[in-house]
C-alpha cells in the first residue's frame, strides 16, 4: 500500500516539476516579448496618412518624412535627410525627438470684419482660408503649433483681403464674381510669398459672407419698403387711368351710336316726309285752284276749335246769299 | 498555459474579422499607411494591432440644411419643425436689396481615403463652400431676378458648388444635388410687398370696373339708338299713310268736285261754316252799316245785341 503511494507521490511531484518548468518557461517567453515589445515601440513609430514628421536629435533636426504632393521645402536642407513617405519608421531610442505635423489642409476662419469699398460703401465680411503645413522644418522653426500659425494668419489674411476689397468697386466687389476671384487670388499669392517662409501654404481663400452694416440694413429696408410703395402707387395710378380710359371710351362709343342714330332718324323721317310730299304733289297738282279752296276749308274748320267766338260781317258771301234769298227785292 | 496564449491569440485573430457591407468602402491602414482598400462587400480580416481599418459608406446621402435647421422632423403625427439661421438666409443682392434664401445640398462621399485625409474638416470645409457659392450667385441677381427665377439660381449654383468641392477642395465628397427652398424677401419688407400684391388686386378691378361701365352704358345707347330709329320708320310710316289717307279723302271729294264743281264748291263751303257754326259759343253778325243784326240765338241762351257805337239798351 505504501509503496504504492510513495509511486504515486513520486509521480505527483516530477508532474509538479514539469509544470513549474514549462510555467517558467512561459514567463520567460513574455517577458522577452514584452522587452521586444518595448525595444519595438522605442525604436519604431509611425507616421499616419496625414501626417509629416520632424526628427530632431539634442535639438538639431536630423530627417524629415514628408509627403512629396504637398512638400514645398524648395531648397533641401543640407544636413537633414529628406524622406518620402508614411507608416512605420525607426529611430534611435531616447535621442531621436519625434514630432508630429498634419499634412491635411486645414480650415482658417475669420471673424465678421468692417471692409470698405472703393466707392466708400462697407460691409462686413466672414472669410475662410485652406492652409496647410508645407514645410515642417520651416514651420515647426517659425510657428511651432498650429495654435500660433493661425493666429499668425489671423494678421495677414484679413489685411490683405481688405487691401484688395480696397480696390475694388461695390458694384466688382459684390455682383462681379470673376472680379472678386482675382483679387482673392492676388491676396492669395501676396500672402503666400509671405508664409512661405514659415512653411505655410495657402491653398484657397473665400469670402463666404458678405453683409450690410445694421444701420445700412435698416436703411436698406426702409428703401426696399419705399421701392415697394412706389410700385403700389404705380399700380393703382395706373388702374385709375385705365378705369378713366374705359370709361370715357365708353362713352364715347356710346354717344357715336346714339348720333349715329339720330342722322340716321332724321335721314329716315326726312324721306317719309318727302315721299308724303311727293304724293300730296301728285294728287293736289291734278287742280291747284280746288286744292287751295279745298285746303282753306279745311284750315278753317280747324281752327275754329269748340267753344270759339264766331263773328260774321253781314256783307259775308254766306249771309248775303241767305238774305237774299229772304228779301229778294229790297 | 500554452494552450492559454493559443487561446488569446485565437481570440484577437477572431475578433480580426471585419465586415464591409452593400454600398461601404473601407481603407486598411498598416501602421498609420494606407496601404489597401476594399470596395466591395464582403468578410475580411486584418492583423491586429498592426492594421486598423476605417469603413465609409459611399452610398449613403448626406443632406445638409442653409439658412434654417430642422429642430424636430415631422413624424406621422406632427409637423416638422425649423428654426431660421439668419446669418446665413439673409443675403445682398446685386442691386444692394435684402433676400432671405433657404436652400439644401446633398453629398455623397465618392473617394474614402481623399474624404479623411485632404482636410481636417471636410464637411466644415462644405459649408463655407457652399455659402460662398451661394451669395455669389445671388449678389450678382437683382432682387426681382433673385426672387422670381429660383430654378435658374439651382441650375448656376450647383456646377459653381460641385467644381470647387470636387475640382478644387478634392476632398472626396461629390455633389449630388443643390436645391433652393425658398427666396423671399425679409419679414420687415414684406408687408409692402404684399401692398403691392393688393394693389395688382385693385389694378385688375379697376379693369373690371371699366370694362363693366363700358358694359352698361354702350348697349343702352343702343338701345336707345334703336329706339330712335324704330321712331323715325314709324313717322315715316305715319306721314306716308297720313298724306296716302288725305289724298285719298281729297281724290274722293274730287271726284264728285269734277261732276259739278260750282254746287260742291258751295256745298263744301257751307257744310264747312256749318260745323264752324255749330261748334262756336258766341256768333255775331255785324254790319258794316249802323245797325247791328241781331243773330237768332240758336244754342245760347244768353244771346247780346249789339249796336254799333251804342252799348247797351
Amino acid at each position: 500500500m505504501s509503496n504504492q503511494d510513495n509511486t504515486i507521490n513520486v509521480t505527483a511531484r516530477m508532474k509538479e516539476q514539469q509544470v513549474g518548468k514549462t510555467n517558467k518557461s512561459i514567463i520567460i517567453i513574455i517577458i522577452v516579448l514584452i522587452v521586444l515589445l518595448i525595444a519595438f515601440s522605442a525604436t519604431t513609430f509611425t507616421v499616419n496618412e496625414h501626417q509629416q514628421t520632424v526628427i530632431t536629435r539634442f535639438g538639431e533636426i536630423k530627417k524629415i518624412i514628408i509627403d512629396p504632393d504637398i512638400y514645398n521645402g524648395q531648397n533641401a536642407y543640407d544636413n537633414i535627410t529628406v524622406v518620402e513617405g508614411k507608416g512605420l519608421f525607426f529611430r534611435v531610442p531616447f535621442i531621436d525627438k519625434v514630432e508630429q505635423f498634419d499634412s491635411w489642409l486645414y480650415t482658417y476662419v475669420s471673424d465678421s470684419e468692417l471692409v470698405n469699398t472703393s466707392d466708400k460703401k462697407q460691409y462686413y465680411i466672414t472669410m475662410f482660408a485652406q492652409w496647410r503645413i508645407a514645410d515642417p522644418v520651416k514651420f515647426k522653426v517659425t510657428h511651432g503649433t498650429t495654435v500660433k500659425a493661425s493666429n499668425y494668419l489671423d494678421n495677414l489674411i484679413f489685411p490683405a483681403i481688405i487691401q484688395n476689397i480696397n480696390e475694388l468697386g461695390a458694384v466688382d466687389f459684390i455682383s462681379d464674381k470673376t472680379m472678386l476671384n482675382e483679387a482673392l487670388i492676388s491676396a492669395q499669392n501676396s500672402i503666400n510669398a509671405t508664409v512661405r517662409v514659415g512653411g505655410i501654404e495657402i491653398r484657397d481663400m473665400q469670402v463666404h459672407r458678405t453683409i450690410l452694416p445694421t444701420g445700412n440694413l435698416e436703411s436698406t429696408y426702409e428703401r426696399m419698403i419705399a421701392n415697394r410703395a412706389k410700385e403700389a402707387q404705380r399700380l393703382r395710378a395706373d388702374g385709375d387711368k385705365t378705369y378713366q380710359q374705359m370709361v370715357s371710351a365708353a362713352d364715347r362709343e356710346a354717344r357715336e351710336i346714339e348720333a349715329a342714330a339720330v342722322e340716321e332718324s332724321q335721314q329716315i323721317k326726312g324721306a317719309g316726309d318727302a315721299e308724303a310730299l311727293a304724293t300730296y304733289a301728285e294728287s293736289y297738282g291734278v287742280d291747284s285752284d280746288f286744292y287751295s279752296f279745298w285746303r282753306s276749308l279745311e284750315a278753317l274748320q280747324y281752327s275754329f276749335k269748340e267753344g270759339s267766338t264766331l263773328v260774321l260781317d253781314e256783307n259775308h258771301p254766306l249771309w248775303r246769299d241767305l238774305l237774299g234769298w229772304i228779301t229778294p227785292e229790297e | 498555459m500554452v494552450g492559454v496564449l493559443v487561446g488569446i491569440v485565437l481570440i484577437v485573430a477572431l475578433f480580426s474579422f471585419y465586415r464591409v457591407k452593400e454600398g461601404e468602402n473601407a481603407i486598411i491602414l498598416t501602421f498609420g499607411e494606407v496601404t489597401d482598400t476594399k470596395v466591395t462587400a464582403g468578410l475580411y480580416w486584418h492583423l491586429p494591432i498592426i492594421q486598423t481599418v476605417k469603413v465609409q459608406s459611399t452610398t449613403e446621402i448626406y443632406t445638409f440644411e442653409y439658412g434654417y435647421r430642422t429642430t424636430q422632423t415631422g413624424t406621422t403625427t406632427s409637423a416638422a419643425q425649423y428654426n431660421d439661421v439668419d446669418e446665413e438666409a439673409i443675403m445682398l443682392t446685386g442691386d444692394s436689396n435684402i433676400v432671405r434664401v433657404e436652400a439644401i445640398y446633398q453629398v455623397m462621399v465618392n473617394d474614402v481615403e481623399k474624404f479623411f485625409y485632404e482636410v481636417d474638416d471636410p464637411f466644415g470645409t462644405l459649408r463655407y463652400a457652399f455659402e460662398t457659392v451661394m451669395r455669389r450667385n445671388i449678389q450678382n441677381k437683382t432682387l426681382d431676378v433673385a426672387l422670381l427665377k429660383k430654378q435658374s439660381i439651382e441650375l448656376e449654383v450647383y456646377p459653381d458648388f460641385k467644381s470647387l468641392i470636387e475640382d478644387v477642395y478634392n476632398i472626396g465628397i461629390d455633389i449630388k444635388e443643390v436645391k433652393i427652398q425658398n427666396i423671399v424677401v425679409p419679414p420687415e419688407v414684406s408687408a409692402a410687398y404684399e401692398d403691392v400684391n393688393n394693389a395688382k388686386n385693385e389694378q385688375t378691378r379697376k379693369l373690371d370696373e371699366g370694362e363693366r361701365y363700358g358694359n352698361e352704358v354702350v348697349p343702352s345707347s343702343e338701345a336707345k339708338a334703336y329706339k330712335m330709329i324704330q321712331d323715325a320708320e314709324a313717322y315715316k310710316a305715319e306721314t306716308i299713310a297720313n298724306a296716302n289717307g288725305e289724298v285719298a279723302v281729297f281724290n274722293a271729294v274730287y271726284e264728285k268736285y269734277v261732276l259739278s264743281p260750282e254746287i260742291t264748291r258751295k256745298r263744301l263751303f257751307i257744310e264747312t261754316i256749318e260745323d264752324i257754326m255749330a261748334n262756336a259759343d258766341q256768333k255775331y253778325i255785324v254790319s258794316s252799316g249802323s245797325d247791328v243784326l241781331e243773330f237768332l240765338p240758336l244754342e245760347t241762351q244768353d244771346t247780346t245785341t249789339i249796336r254799333g257805337g251804342d252799348t247797351g239798351e
